[in-house]
């Protein structure tokens, strides 16, 4: 298919469980190179969603492509690697039988295939470990190795699902470094996790799902376009002021006792505006500090608020 | 194609690894090991305080190999539907199908791999049973079964049979109800075997569409039969009953019949499977 083509193309992807509905409408388009985060409250059709992408679920409605390929075709999954959120593989492999078997897979010659599984084993941690069977890996060496499997056919977009749930602060570190490693590659990367704080430094957009409906799509912290949280404090406090503010923001949150207000702004760019606005309407500005939103505050305001 | 492969050297694997093929060689050959030991001794016996005609000796050590060759039969569906019983229900439910099944290939490849897989263990399995009992039994009276590569073949049809209906229900059942199913339908086939079998002893046609009735819903029972028809000494054929003889063969219709079965059992497999959320 042609190069331009979005890693992940979903449009009005459906999926019910008899008369449960477990996602509503997945539309979103993930651009090849972003790292995007996939964001929600338990239950909210995540992992159903990767699993329709990846063919593991049939969609009821909807239409999805992977690099323009249609989702559920084979083909669609040749660039793809996958680590699932229960990470069980057979674990009476060895952990480098594991790599090669699923290299097979992917139609790799023998001898790239051996050069790969050392590869994968040194990045994950577990080189010294490649003899033994998974059965007696830990949870978090079987998470490694997941992570190694995905990245067997060196694939050009990686769904992870919760990643580091099984690992300690070290391994998340390791796993951080991979996503770094891969994204500066040009490695499309799928990310869910419910770690915010893991999602806000390695992301560059994320989604957010609640009951199985993609409710925000933005652009994080120092990236072009992000949301961003704005503290006024002006000299005195009136409803036109609030009012007009309106325009840039629809929350305004106001402290009449501090004289502050509290703007959400889609665009730092609209930041003289207010400012002369302010100005203008013969207010007095004492501060106007803009940062970036927290992807804490966020997920409580959407998850909370239904759509924010 | 590769895929199917890469599978069958998967489950074969599998298998091996999880010590299924060597317990089961192992017990397989210490079976035919003690057959032989028994039946040195009948031979020595009859040979010794009974001498009769070829015929009648011939008979007897029919009889004797047909019983083993009974509980190889036996032998092959228990292990055919002990080793697919499970086969895609339990990493269905142990989410290690995830990794394979997101990888690019076709569910079916999954399907017929580990059938593929199964499918060859069985047969070399049953054969080796099957030959090992025919040879010692030859070594040491002469006896060779008639058409006895035929009738083996038979018995491996009929646990073959088992094997793909078990990955059938694999498909959708959990691992015990569909061990439970696969068993049940097993009996079923059993006695509708017997119930025609008597039936047709005594002329009684209702018993009769019983037994074919059952046949058709499972062929397994019918492979037996018609592998001991098949491997049956002149002799018994012409006598009449004994346990492990069949005094009506079933048609080589039946045959064709069964082979068929297999092969949509494993279409059936094949679409059920690909058509489940994973």
């Amino acid at each position: 298919m042609s190069v331009s083509a979005p890693a992940i193309q979903a449009v009005g992807l459906r999926k019910e469980y008899g008369s449960k509905v477990a996602v509503e409408d997945l539309t979103l388009t993930v651009e090849a190179g972003e790292v995007f985060g996939f964001l929600g409250p338990n239950g909210a059709g995540k992992t159903t969603s990767i699993k329709m992408l990846l063919g593991l679920a049939e969609p009821t409605a909807g239409e999805g492509w992977l690099f323009g390929e249609p989702i559920g075709k084979p083909e669609s999954r040749r660039r793809v690697g996958f680590l699932p959120e229960h990470f069980r593989f057979h674990e009476w492999l060895r952990a480098d039988e594991f790599l090669d078997l699923h290299a097979r897979f992917f139609r790799i010659p023998a001898r790239e295939r051996s050069r790969r599984v050392d590869e994968l084993l040194a990045l994950v941690g577990l080189s010294e470990s490649r003899a033994q069977r998974l059965g007696t890996f830990s949870k978090g060496m079987l998470q490694r190795i997941g992570l190694a499997q995905a990245l067997v056919n060196d694939p050009d977009l990686v769904f992870l699902d919760e990643p580091t749930s099984g690992l300690d602060p070290l391994g998340r570190r390791m796993v951080r470094d991979i996503i770094g490693r891969l994204s500066s590659k040009g490695t499309t990367v799928f990310l869910n996790s419910h770690l915010l704080s893991e999602v806000e430094v390695t992301c560059t957009r994320v989604a957010f799902i609640t009951n199985g409906r993609v409710r925000r799509v933005t652009t994080l912290g120092q990236y072009e376009g992000a949301l961003i949280e704005c503290e006024l404090e002006v000299g005195s406090l009136d409803d036109g002021l609030v009012d007009g503010l309106r325009q840039w923001s629809s929350r305004v949150d106001v402290d009449d006792r501090r004289r502050l207000l509290r703007l959400q702004l889609a665009d730092r760019n609209v930041l003289p505006e207010i400012a002369r606005f302010v100005v203008a309407s013969g207010h007095a500005l004492y501060r106007l500090a803009p940062r970036p939103v927290s992807l804490e505050d966020l997920f409580v305001s959407i998850v909370e608020g239904g759509d924010a | 194609m590769r895929d199917i492969l890469l599978v069958a050297e998967l489950t074969i694997r599998e298998a091996r690894r999880r010590r299924i093929l060597w317990t089961a060689l192992g017990l397989g050959l210490a079976f035919v090991a003690l057959y032989g030991v028994g039946f040195y001794f009948i031979h020595r016996d009859m040979v010794r305080y009974r001498p009769g005609a070829a015929v009648v000796l011939d008979s007897s050590f029919g009889f004797v190999v047909m019983a083993a060759m009974y509980v190889i039969s036996f032998l092959g569906v228990m292990l055919a539907v002990l080793t697919s019983v499970g086969t895609l229900s339990g990493e269905i439910s142990s989410h290690t199908i995830q990794t394979l099944a997101t990888k690019p290939l076709r569910r079916s490849a999954l399907v017929i791999g580990k059938w593929l897989g199964l499918f060859l263990m069985l047969v070399c399995y049953v054969f080796l049973l099957g030959g090992g009992v025919s040879l010692v039994t030859w070594a040491i009276s002469g006896y060779l079964l008639p058409n006895v590569v035929q009738g083996i073949a038979l018995v491996a049809l009929q646990a073959v049979i088992m094997l793909s209906v078990s990955l059938l229900g694999s498909t959708r059942l959990s691992t015990v109800t569909n061990g439970v199913a696969a068993f049940m339908l097993y009996g079923l086939a059993f006695v509708g075997g017997w119930v025609e079998q008597v039936g047709s002893f005594m002329h009684n046609e209702t018993a009769v569409d019983i037994g074919i009735l059952s046949s058709l819903l499972i062929p397994s029972e019918a492979m037996w039969k018609l592998a001991s028809y098949v491997m049956q000494p002149p002799a018994i054929r012409t006598l009449g009953l004994s346990p492990f003889s069949m005094a009506a063969s079933p048609s080589t219709a039946m045959l064709a019949y069964a082979l068929g079965y297999v092969v949509v059992m494993v279409a059936l497999a094949v679409r059920s499977f690909g058509r489940r959320d994973l």
